[in-house]
């Protein structure tokens, strides 16, 4: 099993927040491979359970597998769609952009605005607002109403780029490749007995505000967990505060992780030559760990992150190398842990 | 098929060769010359089977905008500079191929995390714009891009919608194609097929075609802007899909021939074509160079609409192009009749 075919599959899928559904069986199929259950919960969060023989404990590992997308919202007299954006859309990089309405059947739509013919100089130097923008099917009203109604959602049509220096850019890295980690994260453990039972989860809905991990942490009550979201990578446009990629594993300090847990884990990685960065956020992460760590009585939680270029667009950039250095820095740690007790207690 | 084909090809202005070399591959069987110019202009001349009237062209442009390779910055990004009129507000997160080895690249922008309120409702300028290859650095990207490459929009051809397709470079591949078509036929009066190079960049190969070939008549087969989206009012169309091949009256460029436009009305009408006129005065292509180079010609332009031009995703109705092709194999038909017409 490779980390960049799941990446590939996995991108490959469509599920905004809310609708997940396509790509949860497709993660409960590669889970089950690796899992002794593996189910899905009430509001879409796919479960896996690795047993241990004589488990002395729960751990979590999460990421989620929503991804930020459209609704429609209206259909016009000619047959255009009109939407409003599920999570964080950026206006500006949505003119002539392909999506795929998600109707009775899969349809190709482009967005458009007016032409820049038609408009002001004023008017080109501003940012075509998105409740300016709509979706041209290529059908007429008639046969549009016929196949896609309001509430239907949209996602941006993929092609999943491999580049120099072991890129890879596609749509919905966040966080499905994420999701790929703990994957490979499960194939490394295949073997292994561990001394608890590990449960893997690929949660809905963080998009919208991390609705899902909460839920799943609750319901497993886990004696800790680790999740693995996206961080800013460097550009040229974005050098303060962002995380080059290539640069291996990056790991959040901060009131939203446990200080016990994270020293424990950057221990190990220290011990195996994993590169990692730590990222400091002052408040919570606004990942799923922040949900994670208030489930329940609390879950004691850190949180790894991918390094990821132009988050919420069809083009996110990520580094297999750090995908990989992820992975392999969770496998190492869960496989150092002799009792649950030595990694979170103060 | 021929359209997808085409508009699968890179050709971007300045570099039109790929997309010549399978032109003159399609053409070979059906032309009595050829002819490449120093530009890059392909010339095919076919002998007609009677008495020759008038010097008659068909013309249409192999060339699309697209950008070229201007920088490489220390970090391995890609600086780039347009080739031909494109709207910078649809470049961000656009995926793009670059030189003769398709180097695949994307176009970035930071976040909408960290842009400011001000960043996120003002259009990012092109110059300051960057192709992302995933190079490590300035090396790695050399390795593989050099200054002066030229850079294609990355979009497949797609049929969707109620008999629509998009692609890429439809303008003006779909005249490229229909002018292949059209050399398959034979006809009475000696026919020149004219596919010229950086038309986008000012009509530049069309000027020295006109020079060489001192025509009587040129007929542009073109694509135009088609503006039948919300947010404007009918007259603003310009032109609509479904509606036919666009016969131009007037644009920022050049102004038709009255006889030749009669001359395409009064074939429309009897073979049943339908058409419409191009409801604008803006705008312009080859017919400009024809019209006032070399001696100047008469001249025509009949365009297939085409929403989104000049980006990666252009949409035009199948119909539409099965009508401009009807249209332009009459005019090539009769062509031996504009003897007495201009």
């Amino acid at each position: 099993m490779k980390i960049t075919d799941n990446i590939k599959l996995l991108s490959n899928l469509h599920g905004v927040s809310g609708c997940e559904q396509t790509v949860a069986d497709e993660v409960k199929k590669i889970f089950s491979q690796y899992c002794d259950e593996c189910s899905i919960d009430a509001m879409g969060n796919v479960i896996g359970i690795k047993k241990s023989k004589n488990p002395h404990g729960k751990v979590m590992i999460e990421a989620h597998m929503d991804e930020v997308g459209l609704i429609i919202t209206d259909i016009d007299e000619k047959g255009f769609l009109h939407f409003s954006a599920i999570g964080g859309i950026d206006a500006r990089i949505m003119l002539a952009q392909e999506v795929i309405v998600h109707g009775k059947s899969r349809l190709t739509g482009i967005i458009g605005a007016k032409p820049p013919h038609i408009l002001s100089a004023e008017e080109r130097k501003k940012t075509v607002p998105k409740d300016k923008l709509y979706i041209d099917t290529g059908f007429s009203a008639d046969e549009i109403k016929k196949l896609v109604k309001v509430g239907d959602t949209a996602t941006m049509k993929n092609k999943t780029l491999f580049m120099l220096d072991g890129m890879i850019s596609t749509k919905a890295q966040d966080d499905r490749t994420s999701v790929s980690a703990i994957m490979d994260v499960l194939h490394q453990l295949k073997d292994v007995e561990l001394p608890f039972d590990l449960y893997a989860v690929a949660a809905v809905q963080e998009e919208v505000g991390l609705r899902g991990a909460g839920c799943a942490a609750y319901s497993i009550n886990p004696d800790f967990a680790i999740a693995i979201d996206v961080c800013h990578g460097t550009s040229p446009d974005a050098k303060d505060n962002t995380f080059s990629t290539g640069g291996g594993a990056v790991i959040s300090k901060g009131p939203n992780i446990h200080p016990v847990l994270v020293e424990a884990v950057i221990n190990v990685m220290k011990i195996k030559g994993i590169d990692y960065s730590i990222d400091i956020d002052g408040g919570d992460t606004g990942t799923d760990a922040a949900a994670i760590q208030i489930a329940n009585r609390g879950v004691p939680t850190v949180l790894f992150s991918l390094p990821l270029k132009y988050m919420h667009t069809p083009i996110e950039t990520v580094s297999e190398k750090d995908v990989q250095s992820t992975a392999n820095a969770i496998a190492e740690f869960l496989k150092s842990v002799k009792r649950v007790g030595d990694v979170i207690c103060y | 098929m021929l359209l997808k084909e085409l508009t699968q090809l890179n050709g971007v202005a300045g570099c039109e060769s790929a997309v010549r070399e399978f032109i003159m591959e399609k053409i070979a069987l059906y032309a009595d010359d050829i002819t490449v110019d120093t530009m890059g202009n392909l010339i095919a001349f076919k002998k007609g089977s009677g008495k020759s009237g008038k010097k008659i062209a068909l013309c249409a442009h192999m060339d699309e905008v697209g950008f070229i390779v201007s920088g490489i910055t220390d970090d391995g990004y890609i600086k780039f500079k347009p080739v031909g009129g494109i709207d910078e507000r649809i470049l961000l997160s656009k995926r793009v191929t670059i030189g003769k080895d398709k180097i695949s690249g994307v176009i970035g922008i930071k976040a909408v995390h960290l842009s400011t309120p001000e960043e996120r409702e003002a259009v990012v300028k092109q110059k300051d714009m960057y192709i992302d290859i995933g190079a490590k650095d300035k090396e790695s990207a050399e390795e593989v891009v050099a200054l002066g490459d030229y850079i294609a929009f990355d979009s497949d051809y797609l049929e969707f919608g109620n008999g629509k397709i998009k692609a890429k470079a439809i303008d003006d591949r779909a005249g490229c194609a229909i002018l292949i078509e059209c050399m398959k036929k034979d006809y009475t009066n000696d026919m020149y097929f004219c596919f010229t190079v950086q038309e986008e960049t000012g009509l530049k190969g069309a000027a020295i075609v006109a020079h060489r070939l001192q025509l009587d008549a040129a007929f542009i087969v073109e694509s135009t802007t088609a503006a039948d989206v919300p947010g404007l009012e009918e007259h603003e169309y310009a032109t609509s899909l479904g509606s036919g091949p666009a016969i131009t009256v007037m644009d920022g460029a050049s102004n038709s021939s009255k006889a030749l436009n009669n001359y395409i009305f009064d074939l429309a009408n009897e073979n049943n074509i339908k058409y419409q006129l191009k409801r604008t005065v803006f705008g312009g292509n080859d017919a400009r160079a024809f019209a006032t180079r070399g001696g100047a010609c008469a001249t025509a332009a009949i365009s297939l609409p085409c929403r989104y031009i000049h980006s990666p995703v252009c949409i035009a109705d199948m119909a539409d192009f099965e009508l401009t092709m009807s249209l332009v194999q009459a005019i090539a038909e009769n062509s031996w009749k504009l003897g007495g017409i201009i």
